[in-house]
């Protein structure tokens, strides 16, 4: 069964098009990058991808595993197993980050019928996957993402997918605005969380991220469609050619 | 502006001045009477009521209330479900403005508390001394009262307990009425806690409130008062809260408001001393279609005075929550600091919140902040949460947690903040509308 299949896309944000037609199939343990020019329509499909209110899927499919996604809230897609990091992770004044996370965490067992885990489990499985990102404790107790830097704010987003181990994980942008030792940091995340069963999203705008993470596919994303797929040569190719490159070869 | 005026006689004329009245009571009721005779009551439209109309306390007819046998064992249980974890206190318990003798607890060494009509000097002194005679229902209060009490803190005294009066109301078949009266006392350099709850029995009960509390902080006073209003949901309360705080005295208030249908709770504060410093909590709830008006007037009277009031308002349903915070600060007070803040969150797209910071200055070495907000729930937060896979429910919960816990964690009884996290997770676990106050 493939993780997900997106058939004939078209989707709209407030009554404009910005998907017009995408295909795509991502088969389990695959890393599957997304790249583009602003205005392709990537983040637009990320955020269809985790049910945003105002994204409107116009036309064609999206199933997850055995599910058409758009039955789905964002909270049972999440609950199911994808799990979005955001482009600009939003700061939630008053929400303990560690907190927010042991209520996902149960919500998620809760789902499946597991018992919640009391303060101990929780702390012990936060502990161990804190090493991934190299998260200091202290920003755990704080307020979710307030008054955190760039950086970290990538990075919690890197743990919270650690420790909720998602099936499906989409990585909007994550790459953009990072140094070089969070984009490190958050690619070393990543890699170890490939496990063969896990598949990944990376929409990104740069090959740089690419670098330290090797992608199995990589889509091109210009006008809504997918303009060329091909391996991870495409994204070098396209470090050294440019996206005009390729938009001036779909208007010839 | 000419605003129409209610006519007080059919209130006043519920509560005749008692035969027992003693003499310097019986002057400043009927005082208090003629006043309000000539002038009557406010409508709304009326200076300090632009947004709330208690014209549903004057259209229904009030009884005073008697003092009747209680089933003793009923009102200890719900003076239990008030008691703080761990917190143990000095009781006066009233049901429907009239004490209970046998419910309220006292140690010996413990400061006096003592009917109104068996008052010190210094309380009849005190009577009525500060109390700014434009705010209505305080003379309403002063022309109908017909109990009260006094608590003295003698100077340098430490109670160890606080004091918490419990004023339990509802529970008769009539339409009820009262207007108990309270002063509070602190004695130079004195410290304590105070804890005043307000109960309604049961939900249906409908009856008015009318409370007045005046409080004396003689220089060098501290004192951390806590008005917690639960009264039942078909109920009318308005509280006034009169205070005079003399040189370095502070008062850190909190009041809480959860419950009545139509609610007020006036607080003027006067600092009259340098150095006296105000601070001021405030949590409101509405919910269906509650109404809950916090007005606050503080003048700053002397040199190197500090106020600073917090108020945050969760209004859900049809509910509207109405803000006024007034500052004043006369001639000559240099070096005040002065600072307010409401936010207020609204739940429904039918809630209301209406919220006017005002500041009056008369002295040119001044520091005055004040800031208002009203705002929905953010739908990024929102999303952001349900994205980690919180339901919608428990993401809008988690968000007004945080949004009332600003507020919650300033104010500084444990026991009190956790009983209101608990209380307004239960209220918001019930999905919109649904059941009473």
């Amino acid at each position: 069964m493939s993780v997900l299949e997106i058939t004939n896309l078209r989707a709209s944000v407030a009554g404009k098009a910005i998907l017009n037609g995408v295909n795509l199939t991502i088969e389990p343990g695959e890393v599957h990058a997304i790249m583009g020019p602003n205005g392709s329509g990537k983040s637009t499909l990320a955020n269809l991808l985790a049910g945003r209110d105002d994204y409107q899927l116009d036309q064609g499919a999206i199933r997850y595993r055995d599910l058409d996604l758009q039955e789905l809230s964002p909270e049972e897609r999440a609950r199911a197993g994808i799990f979005m990091a955001f482009q600009y992770p939003v700061e939630i004044p008053g929400v303990n980050n560690v907190y927010l996370l042991k209520a996902a965490v149960n919500a998620m067992r809760k789902h499946q019928d597991k018992p919640e885990l009391d303060a101990m489990e929780f702390l012990t499985l936060v502990k161990e996957k804190l090493q991934l990102v190299h998260i200091s404790e202290e920003l755990l107790n704080r307020p979710v993402n307030e008054g955190f830097s760039g950086g970290e704010k990538k990075r919690n987003e890197v743990f919270q997918m650690a420790v909720l181990e998602p099936r499906l994980a989409i990585l909007d942008e994550t790459d953009s605005g990072l140094d070089i030792d969070s984009l490190q940091t958050v690619a070393h995340g990543v890699n170890s969380l490939r496990d063969g069963e896990r598949a990944f999203v990376l929409i990104t705008h740069y090959q740089r991220l690419l670098e330290h993470i090797e992608p199995d596919h990589v889509h091109v994303l210009d006008q809504g469609r997918i303009v060329r797929s091909g391996g991870p040569e495409l994204a070098r190719e396209l470090e050294e050619r440019g996206y005009n490159w390729l938009q001036q070869a779909a208007t010839a | 502006m000419n605003h129409q005026r209610s006519r007080a006689e059919p209130l006043l004329n519920s509560w005749p001045i008692q035969a027992s009245t003693p003499g310097w009571l019986r002057d400043a009721q009927k005082a208090a009477r003629d006043r309000l005779r000539s002038r009557g009551l406010p409508q709304r439209g009326c200076p300090d009521w632009q947004h709330t109309d208690p014209g549903s306390i004057y259209r229904q007819s009030w009884l005073p209330a008697n003092d009747t046998e209680h089933d003793l064992d009923f009102l200890g249980e719900r003076i239990a479900t008030l008691r703080l974890a761990g917190l143990d206190s000095q009781d006066w318990v009233s049901v429907n403005g009239l004490r209970v003798v046998a419910l309220s607890r006292a140690e010996p060494n413990e400061p006096h508390i003592t009917p109104l009509e068996q008052m010190s000097r210094v309380g009849r002194q005190l009577f009525c001394k500060h109390l700014d005679p434009r705010y209505d229902f305080a003379l309403l209060n002063t022309a109908c009262l017909n109990s009260g009490c006094m608590l003295q803190v003698p100077d340098h005294g430490r109670p160890e307990r606080p004091v918490q009066f419990f004023s339990l109301a509802g529970g008769a078949n009539a339409a009820l009425a009262f207007h108990p009266r309270r002063l509070l006392v602190l004695g130079k350099h004195s410290h304590t806690t105070i804890i005043d709850n307000y109960l309604g029995l049961d939900e249906n009960s409908s009856y008015f409130a009318n409370t007045l509390t005046e409080i004396h902080l003689q220089d060098g006073a501290r004192l951390h008062y806590y008005r917690v209003q639960q009264e039942s949901s078909q109920a009318r309360h308005i509280g006034h809260v009169s205070i005079h705080q003399g040189q370095d005295s502070v008062l850190q208030l909190s009041c809480i408001s959860i419950g009545a249908a139509l609610s007020r709770t006036e607080i003027h504060g006067r600092l009259a001393g340098p150095g006296a410093e105000l601070q001021a909590r405030g949590l409101y709830l509405g919910r269906n279609r509650q109404h809950t008006d916090q007005h606050i007037h503080v003048e700053h009277c002397c040199p190197h005075t500090h106020s600073d009031m917090h108020y945050r308002g969760l209004l859900d349903d049809q509910a509207q929550g109405v803000f006024t915070g007034r500052v004043l600060v006369h001639k000559g007070a240099q070096g005040i600091d002065a600072r307010q803040l409401n936010a207020n969150l609204l739940l429904s797209d039918q809630a209301e919140a209406d919220s006017k910071p005002e500041l009056e200055i008369h002295a040119n070495d001044v520091k005055c902040g004040h800031g208002a907000t009203v705002a929905r729930l953010d739908a990024d937060m929102l999303f952001y949460l349900r994205s980690r896979g919180l339901d919608e429910a428990a993401a809008r919960t988690m968000l007004c947690l945080a949004f009332a816990g600003t507020l919650i964690e300033q104010l500084g009884l444990a026991p009190l903040q956790q009983r209101l996290e608990q209380l307004l997770r239960s209220r918001l676990a019930l999905p919109a509308g649904d059941g009473a106050a």
